[in-house]
């Protein structure tokens, strides 16, 4: 048994360290991605800005130094925490991501539970009970999903459920608008309802939340849906199973037996699913009105304002990069097999 | 390469009396030694037979004659050139000459392809017949085998194992080899049935004057079909002698412990309920220091675990690696670099 | 008291290709204390009598015709409900391949204690205590330490030990074993049927061993049943079955395996019908020497040649 404690801990210290150098590669990248775009200096000053100006404006912004020394710049302000200024809010691009954040992670955290969790027991019930009206039905619906076009559902959900049936509530922002001003100490409007004791308020976070989450829910099941049911098919007809059913083992066992060996394929999918929904939601945030970082993105490249955007593409990497490390390693420890020397 | 290695070739042949030379043959994965200073002969038109369990080598050394493994120390010399250790272009003039039949037939044939399909190419890359001449040698090999025209036009699916076995064999007849390697011919086949092919095998030795090394760990198989055996032991030659003497006069204890399992011990008096291994055989001890069977040998003294081994002859032709078992002057001389007093 | 008994037992699978038949008709009755070698070759239908007793037939199986019981009670081996009472509980197998008959990722000795929890009850604790102490009982080295190994780290000996112990912690009436030592050493073969021995008179259970190798079967029981294409054919201690065969296939059988010279193997001419094949009289009649007209039209039925020794077979009833 070759996996002894000081294996494991040069396994995470290698980890660790690509993760490093792959978040300073990232940035550097960014780096030079970004400077080989331009900066928006005529944006700035303006067309008719003289040549004074334009000095003034190039090393105000420190384009006027050579290129190693802003690389050096730029890693030093990125080590601080400084990402720039928004051009539009004129708020430190930070201070406005760590505002938006708590939305785009509720939205993103309910929704993965929720799809993870419905994913797997569909994708189970479809392998067990292929040819019962359950495993049809369950497969229907799934291939409804992944066909269907997110944005367009996520309009259809307004359409029916809002404008025809009136239960849902007006598809703007995440609560209602006599609710906005309650004292919101986490950003997570589900707790804060709550913390605040305001049942009615709560009601309405978690009706305001409804209506996304199932447009993200249904169309990313299937994709969970799916890698559970072909895994569970195909170990439910391996050697090791048929050996617990011979000897006697429940069918619970027999499925949590089934699951275990499924995890570093499921949890891949999984970080991946999460990793996505919370720097990429841009459809979702924007058709809702969200006020989460897919918004926050989407409003910067409308405006031309570079900072905020390479901010959220930094996050997004990062947030990936974070996610498959974390994945590796819970996959060497759930399968025996993995070789971590 | 050391110089007891001149002692062990068996018949005492000189280079190109032989068809195979081996000498002094060594492969090692890492921390395993899979073949340690193996040295064998082969006349023409004879069957070498080469006995042993899992870890004892036997696979490893017969995929370094076709070229698949590249061994580490020693020469292999076919008609008394050598073919070790050759760059693939220098060896392909040899694939011919050197056919391998594979233990598992269903995974040596390509499902999507159909027998006949296979055999031509296989005629195409080590034959320089023209098509017509292709299509009746393939024909002429499958009716030699046993085997249907029709198979020409089936799939490895739709046949028994036992015909595919057939169906690999006259694809290696289609080169006309001098030499076929026979790994486990007989382990998927069932007892009434293993005769078919090993008479078949023989008859065709018979008529086309090949050389046979068959891998079996199946003694009655090396029985009926070697001329002469070599046993081996985690990657060492433990006993090599013509057929007759090793199944009647038997000196190694894992020879006989071999022999006792398989229910053959009424071929020699020299095998008796003492000869059982205990335990398991594990890659730490292949590369132990002294005898590799000690820890499990029925016979072992402790000086057997200290000292090396050397394959000692008995009577011309005969060698074994055990100081115990071999004549007086050879267990008086060992038995001396023993103990070191 | 009848551990299990199959009565004309037939076994029907319906597949893509038409009907298989793969038992035609099995009779057969294990009673407590008994050792029964049960040998065949591929098509036979060993396989398929434990998976009939232990009620895990493959899908589209029925069983077309003929009774089972388990410990006096009857049985339906499609009723899954039904058989997940008796697996374990009063019959165990132990399978070929052990390592791809364990689950990869979980330690070997949280597996026995799964299968312990399961038919013993008890804490956690209490089964991984109870592991550890069996794979003591069957010769594991450094039980504690090992029982935490995973399958994939022990060798194909050692992970049939493991199976013989989770078959020990159920304590079943009836211990089968199917081909266990398929693709194991022929050193470590003896071991793991001694082994197998061992367990079987520990528990006072009934054995029944499945294999191909008439030998190994002849080491471990007293008696042995030969199937050939779906029935048993012929019956009778091991000691007559191995060195005075009366069926023609058992005869042909015994000479491959015993009959082996320095110079020729013996063999049995042709090859076993196809599954999908109807067959009419002896489905031997194709490889029988013995063969006469009758044999191709009329079944022969199982005959007391002499005291509890049947033989199917036309020839020899003469």
């Amino acid at each position: 048994m070759n996996r002894g404690a000081r294996t494991w801990l040069r396994f995470v210290v290698r980890r660790v360290g690509t993760l490093v150098v792959v978040l300073v590669l990232l940035i550097s990248f960014s780096f030079f991605v970004t400077r080989r775009l331009g900066t928006p200096l005529y944006l700035m000053v303006g067309a008719q800005a003289s040549q004074e100006i334009l000095e003034a404006a190039k090393s105000q912004l420190g384009v006027d130094q050579p290129l190693w020394k802003q690389y050096l710049n730029y890693m030093r302000s990125v080590a601080h925490g400084n990402f720039g200024v928004s051009r539009f809010t004129y708020n430190k691009v930070t201070t406005d991501i760590a505002r938006r954040l708590p939305a785009t992670l509720e939205l993103a955290t309910i929704a993965l539970v929720l799809t993870t969790l419905l994913g797997i027991a569909g994708g189970m019930a479809a392998a067990i009970k292929q040819e019962g009206l359950l495993g049809r039905l369950v497969n229907g619906l799934s291939s409804v999903g992944v066909s269907v076009d997110q944005p367009w559902f996520a309009l259809m959900l307004i359409w029916v459920l809002f404008f025809i049936l009136s239960v849902a509530p007006s598809p703007v922002g995440r609560i209602g608008t006599q609710f906005q001003s309650i004292p919101r100490p986490t950003g997570f409007l589900l707790l804060d309802t709550l913390l605040d004791g305001n049942v009615r308020a709560f009601g309405s976070a978690v009706s305001h939340l409804a209506l996304p989450i199932i447009a993200m829910v249904f169309t990313t099941v299937p994709y969970i849906l799916q890698l559970v049911r072909s895994n569970a098919m195909q170990a439910l007809r391996s050697p090791y199973i048929q050996n617990a059913r011979a000897f006697g083992l429940s069918r619970g066992t027999q499925y949590r037996y089934v699951l275990r060996n499924m995890l570093p394929s499921l949890l891949t999918l999984v970080a991946v699913n999460y990793a996505w929904l919370i720097s990429a939601n841009v459809i979702i945030e924007q058709i809702y009105s969200w006020p989460g970082l897919g918004q926050y993105i989407i409003q910067a490249m409308n405006n031309s304002d570079y900072d905020p955007v390479i901010a959220i593409v930094l996050l997004a990497a990062t947030v990936y990069t974070l996610l498959y490390f974390v994945v590796d390693v819970v996959s060497a420890i759930v399968d025996p097999r993995w070789k971590i020397d | 390469m050391p110089s007891s290695s001149r002692l062990l070739d068996p018949d005492g042949l000189q280079n190109g009396e032989a068809l195979l030379q081996i000498e002094g043959v060594s492969k090692r994965f890492s921390t395993l030694r899979a073949v340690s200073d193996v040295t064998l002969s082969l006349r023409e038109g004879e069957t070498l037979g080469l006995v042993g369990e899992s870890g004892s080598g036997k696979t490893t050394l017969a995929l370094c004659l076709v070229n698949i493994y590249k061994a580490d120390t020693g020469r292999i010399l076919f008609r008394g050139k050598e073919v070790q250790g050759l760059p693939e272009h220098r060896f392909r003039r040899y694939r011919g000459a050197i056919q391998y039949l594979f233990q598992d037939p269903m995974g040596s044939f390509n499902p999507f392809y159909s027998i006949g399909h296979s055999l031509n190419e296989y005629a195409k890359l080590n034959t320089d017949l023209a098509p017509k001449e292709r299509r009746s040698r393939i024909e002429a090999e499958l009716e030699r085998v046993g085997l249907p025209a029709r198979v020409i036009t089936s799939k490895p699916t739709s046949l028994s194992g036992g015909q595919l076995q057939r169906a690999a064999l006259a694809r290696v007849l289609l080169t006309e080899p001098e030499l076929i390697i026979l790994d486990e011919p007989t382990s998927a086949l069932d007892m009434s049935t293993r005769g078919q092919i090993i008479t078949l095998l023989q008859e065709i030795q018979a008529e086309r004057h090949v050389s046979y090394l068959i891998i079996s760990h199946d003694l009655r198989v090396v029985r009926t079909m070697a001329n002469r055996v070599a046993v081996m032991y985690l990657g060492e030659i433990v006993e090599a002698a013509d057929n007759e003497t090793l199944f009647t006069a038997p000196h190694h204890p894992y020879t006989r412990a071999l022999l006792n399992a398989s229910e053959m011990r009424h071929l020699s008096s020299r095998v008796t309920d003492r000869d059982v291994l205990h335990g398991e055989v594990t890659e730490m001890q292949s590369v132990a220091k002294g005898c590799k069977l000690a820890p499990r040998c029925p016979y072992a003294l402790k000086s057997c675990s200290t000292q090396d081994q050397e394959l000692v002859s008995v009577v011309g032709g005969h060698t074994v690696r055990c100081w115990r078992t071999t004549d007086i002057s050879a267990v008086d001389g060992a038995a001396r670099k023993a103990d070191p007093q | 008291m009848s551990v299990t008994t199959l009565d004309n037992v037939h076994v029907a699978v319906d597949t893509a290709h038409g009907t298989v038949a793969a038992l035609r008709g099995v009779d057969l009755q294990i009673n407590q204390g008994d050792r029964l070698g049960l040998v065949g070759e591929s098509g036979s239908g060993k396989s398929m009598t434990i998976r009939s007793i232990l009620g895990m037939l493959p899908e589209h199986a029925r069983v077309s015709q003929g009774r089972l019981s388990i410990m006096d009670e009857p049985v339906n081996p499609v009723d899954d409900r039904q058989m997940a009472r008796v697996r374990g509980r009063h019959v165990a197998v132990i399978f070929q391949h052990a390592r791809e008959a364990l689950n990869p990722v979980l330690p070997v000795g949280r597996q026995i204690a799964d299968v312990y929890l399961r038919h013993r009850g008890g804490t956690r604790r209490e089964a991984r205590e109870a592991a550890i102490a069996m794979l003591g009982r069957v010769a594991f080295p450094d039980p504690p330490t090992k029982s935490r190994a995973y399958p994939h780290e022990l060798s194909g000996g050692l992970c049939q030990r493991v199976l013989v112990a989770m078959a020990l912690v159920c304590r079943p009436k009836l211990l089968a074993a199917d081909e266990p030592t398929t693709g194991l050493d022929v050193t470590i073969q003896k071991q793991v049927v001694d082994l197998i021995v061992e367990v079987i008179e520990d528990l006072d259970a009934a054995l029944l061993f499945v294999s191909h190798d008439i030998g190994i079967v002849s080491g471990a029981c007293d008696r042995i049943a030969v199937m050939y294409a779906g029935r048993i054919v012929e019956h009778g201690d091991a000691e007559v079955v191995l060195n005075r065969p009366t069926h023609p296939y058992t005869q042909g059988l015994v000479k491959s395996y015993k009959g082996t010279t320095r110079h020729e193997m013996p063999f049995i001419r042709g090859t076993a019908p196809d599954a999908l094949q109807v067959v009419k009289g002896c489905a031997f009649a194709s490889r029988c020497p013995l063969v006469m007209e009758r044999c191709w039209v009329v079944r022969p039925d199982m005959v007391s040649t002499e005291a509890s020794h049947e033989v199917a077979c036309h020839a020899v009833q003469q």
